[in-house]
């Protein structure tokens, strides 16, 4: 069973002759241990798609699943809550809050979620030294690189064990050493820990790190045409 | 939430400070001003609680000694003195009188007494003695101060010059001081002739002798102590109260401005962290409850400023200026640590309103 599921999903910004067409019946499944990743020129609609899944914009017309709850029939009130259970998102500006330190930065989610002190910390120093950043937990994020950022990002991401994980962009502000070990974690996020991974992104350089590529163009979501060997990408409108 | 709301606090320390300062700002004014209503309220009634009567007899329609006056014939005492429990009726001679000293226009409260016993005589004396002859007068500290009048000066009152024999303290009413006389000098200073201003009556009865006196004299009024004491601190309440009030309520304003205002801008400055907050699910209320703690903080540290800065500000003023007489009191800083805590939780009905508006999917512009 899929864990994001998008179905017939539409959205238009503005009404009358000014309504622009973002997203046009897209049908999207991604399955746990699946990296999905969605290319696409600017404008396309990649980002539009990204938070209309992560539950932080509504549909004009069809409806989103994860793990079986459709979060569009949800109300405002209880949208945080299952952002803040099932779902990840790591930002292309890493989003990190500048006053407080990377261990702080990822404990920070998990306080939201009514952790305590204690095991919040716990967590956080384990997640950051799974990801190598057992040296700077107590730096700033200016005294960070942005490969750390992403590190420190993507662990916020995991820190409360959500089964879709969301990036957008997650290697646009990164040399590509650090965006391909960036990628790779978010494949092992993956592949051991069952998570379901959707990446949005410009960068060529990391196509071969998901399982499936998808092209977002005008609002359409296709299968990728520069892939080799394009797998099965369940949606309804193929090139 | 609440090492968010420190960390975001220390993390601008110029903001901090200026927030906290502004507080502390509001609540230096109202411990100060506060505290000067409660010294003159107190202040004002100190000399006359001093006095042993359990009965003041003036003429009626005169309330207190400042805002009206009071003459009736001495010849009454005596009348008064028959009425059914009365032990006795003493007169008592005083009065506000304005004059002119070194060029300047002057006020003091004259007093006569009497120096062999010391009764109705100044509360306690600074400098030289309470044994004053005719021709002879004791001034107040502050009148001392303002003046520049010393022990062996001579004041002119009403035509009357009276030596400065002593200085005494605790006669300071803000708008005038005490001074006094002997009961001869008084009256002659009143013209009073064979008159009084007030009869001071010792009774065990002071309701029933009371009714005694103003059923029997319908031109006199007769007022127990605490009621005299009360119309005395009229004075205070009628005069002052409402100007405090409006100074209590701009420094309230002002508060709630300068820590709303940069408690304001400190949230449009981090409204993507507020979206971030958001789009990984921290609720608006979560959020609401960081600024909240936030503008707590810079309420309670400035409260703690604000008192401490009018503790010194008062003992410093009271110094260089005599007719500065403050009395803090504890149910008043209570108080005003309310005050405090309210300005924090209406300060943040901006940043409040800003942080509803956010959206969290705008994260996700570069």
């Amino acid at each position: 069973m899929e864990t994001l599921r998008v179905h017939n999903v539409s959205k238009i910004y503005g009404e009358g002759h000014v309504a622009v067409k973002a997203l046009e019946h897209i049908h999207l499944h991604v399955e746990p241990k699946e990296v999905v990743l969605i290319m696409g020129p600017s404008g396309s609609g990649k980002t539009t798609l990204l938070t209309i899944a992560g539950g932080l914009l509504r549909p004009t017309e069809g409806e989103v699943t994860i793990d079986g709850l459709k979060i569009t029939k949800l109300s405002e009130r209880r949208l945080p809550l299952v952002r803040r259970k099932s779902i990840g998102f790591i930002f292309q500006n890493f989003n990190l809050f500048e006053s407080l330190s990377a261990l702080e930065n990822v404990e920070l989610v998990l306080r939201v979620s009514g952790v305590g002190g204690r095991q919040s910390r716990e967590k956080a120093t384990r997640l950051l030294t799974d990801l190598g950043l057992e040296g700077r937990l107590n730096f700033r994020p200016n005294k960070l690189s942005g490969g750390e950022k992403q590190r420190v990002s993507i662990a916020r991401a995991l820190a409360n064990d959500p089964q879709v994980v969301l990036a957008d962009e997650p290697t646009a502000n990164l040399d590509s050493k650090n965006g391909r070990q960036v990628m790779e974690l978010l494949r092992k996020v993956a592949k051991e820990e069952g998570r379901a991974v959707v990446i949005v992104s410009h960068d060529d350089r990391i196509r071969d790190i998901a399982d499936r590529v998808l092209w977002l163009q005008d609002g359409k979501l296709f299968n990728d045409p520069g892939m080799e060997k394009p797998t099965d990408c369940q949606c309804e409108k193929m090139k | 939430m609440f090492f968010l709301a420190r960390k975001n606090l220390l993390a601008e320390k110029i903001r901090l400070l200026i927030s906290v300062g502004g507080v502390a700002f509001s609540v230096l004014l109202v411990v100060v001003v506060g505290g000067l209503y409660r010294g003159w309220e107190s202040r004002i009634t100190d000399y006359i609680e001093s006095i042993d009567a359990d009965l003041w007899v003036g003429q009626e329609g005169s309330g207190d000694m400042s805002h009206s006056f009071s003459v009736i014939p001495s010849s009454l005492g005596a009348e008064i003195e028959k009425i059914g429990g009365v032990d006795s009726a003493k007169e008592f001679v005083g009065k506000g009188v304005r004059f002119e000293h070194d060029g300047k226009e002057t006020t003091l409260r004259i007093v006569g007494f009497d120096p062999a016993t010391g009764e109705n005589g100044p509360l306690k004396m600074v400098k030289g003695t309470d044994k004053i002859a005719e021709g002879e007068i004791i001034v107040d500290r502050s009148f001392a101060g303002l003046t520049g009048a010393e022990i062996g000066h001579t004041v002119d009152i009403a035509g009357v010059p009276l030596e400065i024999k002593g200085i005494s303290t605790g006669g300071n009413l803000l708008v005038y001081s005490f001074a006094y006389v002997t009961v001869k000098d008084a009256r002659l200073i009143f013209q009073l002739g064979d008159a009084t201003n007030y009869f001071l009556v010792k009774t065990s009865q002071p309701l029933a002798v009371k009714d005694g006196i103003e059923d029997k004299f319908p031109q006199l009024a007769a007022f127990t102590k605490d009621d005299f004491l009360t119309q005395n601190r009229s004075l205070i309440t009628d005069t002052f109260l409402p100007i405090i009030q409006v100074l209590f309520i701009i420094a309230f304003i002002i508060g709630v401005a300068v820590v709303g205002l940069t408690i304001y801008t400190a949230t449009i400055e981090k409204s993507r962290e507020y979206g971030v907050l958001k789009a990984i699910g921290a609720t608006n209320w979560q959020l609401y409850l960081v600024i909240l703690v936030q503008s707590f903080i810079a309420g309670i540290l400035g409260y703690f400023a604000g008192v401490g800065l009018g503790f010194v500000a008062a003992q410093i003023a009271e110094y260089f200026v005599p007719g500065f007489i403050t009395e803090i009191v504890l149910s008043d800083l209570v108080s005003i640590f309310g005050a405090a805590l309210l300005m924090s939780f209406i300060a943040v009905w901006l940043p409040v309103q800003r942080i509803a508006r956010i959206d969290p999917a705008s994260v996700f512009k570069a």
